[in-house]
């Protein structure tokens, strides 16, 4: 047992975890905290749409750092949709209540050329501006988590141009003109490649690969089909941690752990001590509170997040989070409480060194 | 027990279902009977599938046509998991383009209680009939299947198929004990008809939680797992097996093995060693990805073996070969004849060695 670190700050605390260095308390953020039921978010509502905010650097720094005021979180994840660089890519789209609509999917060969490499300086400043203006604001009181799109959504929002259930002809594509598919995958690599190196010069903290809808492959598709892109991703920003994470990534975990990510996210559809010893103690892991539960009452969240807490045992390398987005309903009284309950129940004793 | 030479075909499926030896790894195929085969296509140039369902004779024809063509080791009864649901007092309809669509549907604990009883002999005679008529002509077991009670569920409340089943969940959320009174009555309909299936000759049954993977494993056990435990422990006595399938589940296989199923059914998204890992020492069926068959004969086959050596290193105790969710329309059924006659090659040679 080493003994416990004196206090670190939120940002310490979270980049600590991701090394798998001894830690204070278990560090804790959620995903798609900045925004939803936020009071300052939806006064903000009020007057400015999503794309607004997310596009105009004072907005967007507001909405992010205002989430680590409101909630007492550990990591600040910039508001920002994965679709923004597609649309510096020239994909027109819009934003709606089910998800992101694209004008022209991409179907064929002939679609690609459309696709233009980006100069995230030039095409995103209000991305990097924003990263800027969060980090003076939070001084370190929590780590500013940069984000973008995994290979493998990025492509099936493309493709599909609508929210879809099980991305079929994402996965119809992929098998029957696979040099469509590598091709795509090549143009979308080369931009997040770009697009998180740029993040990071920019001040982000940690990166946070959402490849959310990768669940929808098996293992060999993924190993063959994803892979290899996403390694190119997770390799781009040396020195500073990724989080790789998918949603349903239970059957695929191996080969899309073994793509990299300095954390995995694991989703709640499994069990996070089953996936991390799937993994091997000496990667960092995210997660994985049921996002329903955040909708039930307090004693049931304190319930479960502590069952949580319990079958992680005090082990260095856990960010604590949900299994994915939190909901747009969700109390943010509650997720509060939830944060502090997490930092509380993680002070003491932790067992470092396993 | 020892594999007998001269086992029959007819008996290869039932035998893998109960874990017993077999001389080669059956196949057959979720919608195996439907828009992939041109003979179904002329059928449904002058038959509405609704007309189909409720014609014994055109429901038998177009139950056998994968099984002449395809040589698969099992036939699957030619329904909707919708089908039942005229009989509880749901109107439906078939949109082209749409799929069924159930209006108005189920909203309040008022429609709830306003549900008739489920009377398999009122409702579904035709489909009754035509199980008759198959069970006299079929050189292989006949499955029967129904729609486990939350994708029934799904249909009923969101009134058509839906993305994320939002409303269903919503309302699971919001009002669990009305939720818990719709999901009740539909077990009652999913027993009773796949009670009026058995009896009528069905040999295996299915069921089909196709929209259970837009819940978690907490959602699952608070919510779920209770009706389709008594689900099943009322199935138990029917004597045939009974195979457990969804999609999105590979975070919920043990719990849904652990709510039954003789055979649990696997979606393509994860490896059956995986899955076998889970849930070990259970009958798997699964679980190539559909979508292959959209490309190449190679991929197919190389995909192909690669579930087949799966189960084996899985040591799966029975495996039943399918594809982990329905074959997709535009499939060309002559890839599906090379996939079965290669499942059959591949496996009965390795049991020769």
């Amino acid at each position: 047992l080493i003994s416990a670190p004196p206090v670190l700050t939120g940002a310490e605390r979270l980049l600590r975890a991701c090394r798998r260095e001894p830690v204070d308390t278990t560090p804790v953020w959620f995903m798609r905290q900045a925004g939803g039921s936020l009071p300052r978010y939806l006064a903000l509502r009020e007057r400015y749409s999503v794309l607004e905010i997310a596009k105009t650097p004072e907005l967007c720094a507001e909405v992010t750092a205002g989430a680590v005021e409101a909630l007492e979180v550990d990591g600040a994840v910039l508001f920002a949709d994965i679709m923004l660089p597609l649309e510096a890519m020239g994909v027109e789209m819009e934003l709606t209540a089910e998800g992101p609509v694209i004008a022209h999917p991409i179907r064929s060969a002939s679609d690609i050329p459309r696709l233009r490499p980006i100069d995230a300086a030039a095409d995103l400043p209000f991305v990097l501006d924003a990263i800027r203006l969060v980090r003076v604001a939070l001084d370190g009181r929590a780590a500013v988590i940069g984000l973008c799109g995994g290979p493998f959504t990025l492509a099936a929002y493309l493709i599909e141009g609508a929210p879809s259930r099980d991305q079929l002809r994402t996965r119809t594509l992929m098998h029957a003109a696979p040099e469509v598919w590598a091709a795509l995958l090549e143009r979308l690599t080369v931009m997040t490649e770009a697009y998180v190196r740029a993040q990071a010069e920019a001040g982000a903290d940690v990166i946070q690969v959402f490849d959310s809808w990768a669940g929808a492959l098996g293992p060999r598709d993924y190993a063959r089909f994803v892979a290899p892109f996403a390694r190119r991703v997770l390799e781009a920003v040396p020195g500073v941690p990724t989080i790789h994470f998918a949603a349903s990534s239970s059957g695929i975990l191996e080969p899309f752990a073994g793509a990299g990510g300095t954390v995995v996210g694991i989703d709640h559809h499994q069990s996070l001590l089953d996936a991390w010893e799937r993994l091997g103690w000496d990667r960092a892991v995210q997660g994985n509170l049921d996002p329903a539960v955040v909708l039930a009452p307090w004693s049931v969240v304190e319930q479960e997040a502590q069952a949580l807490l319990a079958a992680v045992g005090g082990r260095d390398g856990h960010i604590f989070n949900l299994g994915h987005a939190a909901p747009r309903d969700a109390d943010p009284g509650l997720l509060r409480d939830l944060v502090a309950f997490v930092h509380e129940e993680g002070r003491a004793p932790r067992e470092s060194g396993r | 027990m020892t594999v007998a030479p001269e086992v029959s075909l007819a008996d290869r499926f039932l035998r893998a279902c109960r874990g017993a030896p077999v001389d080669a790894t059956p196949v057959w195929f979720m919608r195996q009977a439907g828009r992939s085969l041109p003979e179904y296509r002329r059928i449904r140039e002058r038959a509405s599938l609704l007309e189909i369902t409720r014609d014994p004779a055109l429901c038998a024809e177009v139950t056998l046509q994968p099984v002449s063509r395809l040589g698969v080791d099992a036939a699957i009864l030619f329904a909707d998991i919708t089908s039942p649901l005229p009989g509880i007092g749901l109107p439906l309809e078939m949109v082209e383009g749409v799929g069924p669509v159930i209006d108005p549907p189920v909203r309040t604990r008022a429609d709830v209680a306003a549900l008739r009883p489920f009377r398999p002999e009122e409702a579904v005679a035709p489909l009754l009939d035509a199980i008759r008529v198959i069970r006299r002509v079929s050189p292989v077991p006949l499955i029967g299947f129904a729609g486990a009670p939350f994708t029934l569920a799904s249909y009923v409340v969101e009134g058509r198929s839906s993305r994320d089943a939002h409303r269903l969940r919503t309302w699971m959320h919001m009002d669990p004990d009305g939720f818990g009174l719709l999901l009740a009555h539909l077990t009652d309909v999913t027993v009773a008809y796949l009670r009026a299936q058995v009896e009528a000759g069905v040999q295996a049954v299915q069921l089909f939680d196709s929209w259970i993977g837009t819940i978690g494993p907490w959602d699952y056990a608070r919510f779920v797992a209770p009706h389709m435990r008594r689900l099943f422990e009322e199935l138990s006595g029917l004597g045939v097996p009974t195979i457990h399938f969804g999609t999105g589940t590979a975070g919920l296989l043990g719990a849904m093995a652990a709510a039954g199923g003789d055979v649990l059914g696997v979606d393509w998204r994860i490896g059956l060693a995986e899955a076998a890992r889970k849930v070990p020492g259970r009958p798997m069926q699964g679980n190539l990805d559909p979508v292959v068959l959209l490309g190449p004969w190679e991929q197919v086959e190389a995909q192909a073996r690669w579930v087949l050596d799966q189960a084996r290193l899985a040591e799966v105790p029975g495996h039943v070969f399918n594809l982990g969710h329905g074959v997709l329309p535009q499939t060309d059924p002559e890839q599906l004849r090379r996939l079965v006659d290669l499942v059959h090659q591949e496996t009965s040679r390795e049991r020769g060695r």
